[in-house]
Formats: structure tokens, sequence, C-alpha cells
């Protein structure tokens, strides 16, 4: 993966800093980020913008954590985790995969990677990418065996037909 | 003192902190499923460099003392009998300032989906 060659949406402006990259009309929405984030509800009804908004800033600051961030020896998180992330979330962006009922969600991972869960009607699926950039999918029924771990080359470009497939196979 | 002695069997139960820090940081762990708030699967892995997940073992301690920094962690509650169940051994493994400290061993990250899905309660305080 050439990752010069994937523009970043999401990218914050280089006069803007990373945390206050939520402007205009969506921050009104972010004021009420504790509201939506206790309302599975609003959850889902909140739009494309305003999640992957939501999503791209808190990959952004992900910078911030420092080492032992968890306070059981985590590694800071890598700028290649972060770049890989973004184009993650261009890309479920443009397949407008949260519109179709897949709930997303991204947590930093100990080992200085990033976490994306998507949690759907009839599966849940994560995929993980490590410091170096480098992808696993894996797919898990509702108790959280898994079902399918595809560790590289796993194509980013695929992971919205993955999870459209895996929530259409498993209906 | 950090002799170990405690037999973790099915019937303990485990503590497992994780972060729940929002803005600036984000480092929160949890979700939401079906309404509750429960903690991402990111907290139950490994790193590979590592023996085993860090965990308390409730009998020998409690949540608050388990949490250190409340302001920045919650604290999960897991049955032992998952990891058992599963496979994997739990061992007690005192640290100094901490007798009550487990270890789950081996790689946890094949199992990290089922820990979490698994936690029985969330401590915030």
């Amino acid at each position: 993966m050439n990752l010069q060659t994937i523009p970043q949406k999401f990218q914050p402006s280089s006069s803007e800093p990373v945390l206050g990259f939520f402007s205009g009309s969506t921050f009104g929405l972010f004021m009420d980020y504790e509201n939506i984030m206790n309302n599975q509800n609003l959850e889902l009804s909140i739009t494309n913008d305003t999640l992957y908004s939501r999503l791209s800033n808190k990959i952004y600051a992900f910078v911030n954590l420092q080492k032992n961030w968890d306070s059981y020896d985590a590694d800071v998180i890598s700028t290649t985790a972060i770049d890989v992330a973004i184009q993650t979330l261009n890309h479920l962006y443009s397949k407008e995969v949260h519109s179709k009922g897949i709930k997303i969600s991204v947590f930093p991972m100990r080992d200085g990677g990033i976490q994306f869960e998507f949690d759907g009607e009839y599966i849940c699926a994560e995929l993980e990418i490590n410091q170096n950039g480098d992808l696993t999918f894996i797919l898990f029924d509702d108790d959280g065996n898994i079902i399918n771990d595809t560790k590289q080359p796993f194509e980013l470009s695929t992971l919205a037909t993955r999870l459209e497939e895996a929530e259409y196979e498993y209906t | 003192m950090n002799i170990p002695n405690y037999t973790i069997t099915n019937t303990d139960f485990l503590y497992r902190r994780f972060p729940i820090l929002d803005e600036p940081n984000f480092a929160v762990f949890w979700k939401l499923d079906n309404g509750k708030k429960m903690p991402s699967s990111a907290a139950f892995k490994t790193k590979s460099n590592e023996d085993g997940l860090s965990v308390n073992i409730a009998n020998l301690t409690t949540p608050q003392a388990t949490v250190g920094n409340a302001s920045e962690f919650g604290v999960a509650e897991i049955s032992a009998s998952i990891p058992i169940d599963l496979g994997y051994k739990c061992i007690h493994n005192p640290q100094p300032g901490n007798y009550a400290h487990a270890l789950i061993l081996g790689d946890t990250k094949p199992i990290a989906k089922k820990l979490s899905k698994a936690v029985i309660q969330v401590f915030q305080f």
C-alpha cells in the first residue's frame, strides 16, 4: 500500500490544531457527544458526516497518548497506524458503511496499533491495524468466537464488501 | 509476601483496569453494546512481548484498589471460568505493591472478544 497516493478526506488543515478539527455546523453535535454516546438510537441516527468527523477526530487524538497510557505498559500509537486508520475511515465513508446499519467504533491498541470494531445486526468484526500498518480482518459470531481470521494480504479496498457480505451471509 | 499461594479456579472473578479518558486523548476503551457500556476487546489483548494478560484476583483485592487513578480508569470484572474453560491457565503472580496480581497466560488476542463480551460489570468511581 502506498501511503502517499491515498487522499485523506479527514486530514486536519495546517492552520487548525488537531483537537480543533471539528468546527462549524457539527460543533453543536460534538458538544452533545455524551448524550449521543448514551443513547443507542441516536448513535444509529447520526449522519455519516458527523460520525466520521467524530471518528477522525478521535484517531488523530491518539497521537497524544503517552507510553503506558493504559497503565499496563501500552505503546505509543504509531503514525503509520494513524495514517492507515484514516485511509480506512475514508474507505468506510465513501462506501457509506454506517448508513447500512453497521456501527463503527475505533480504539487504540496496546501494541501501538489501532482497532476498528464493526457491529451489525447479525455480525461483529474487527480490523486490526498494527503499528506497521499491516491489516488483520477478523469476523466473529454472536458469542465472540472467531469465524474467519484474514491476515495479510488483506486489501483495505475490500473491507466494506466483506462486511456487507458477512452481514448478508449470517442473516 | 510476594510468594504466589492462591489457586485460581472457575469460581473466581478477575478485575482488569481499562482507560476511560475522553477528550482530548480519547483513550476510551468502552462502547455501547445493546445500550450498555462495554469495554472493547482491545482492553483484553496482550502485546507480543507479554507472557499473559495482567488482571487482579477479586478475592484478594477490591475494584477501588484495582482502579488506581479513578479519573482515568475503570475496572471490568470477568469470571475466571471464561479463560479457564477456553484452555487458558490463570496463575497468581503477585507483584510488589499488588499481591492480587495474576496472569491469564499466553496470547489472549484469540479470546479477547469473548472476554469483552463476558464482562459481568464495570466499575467507575
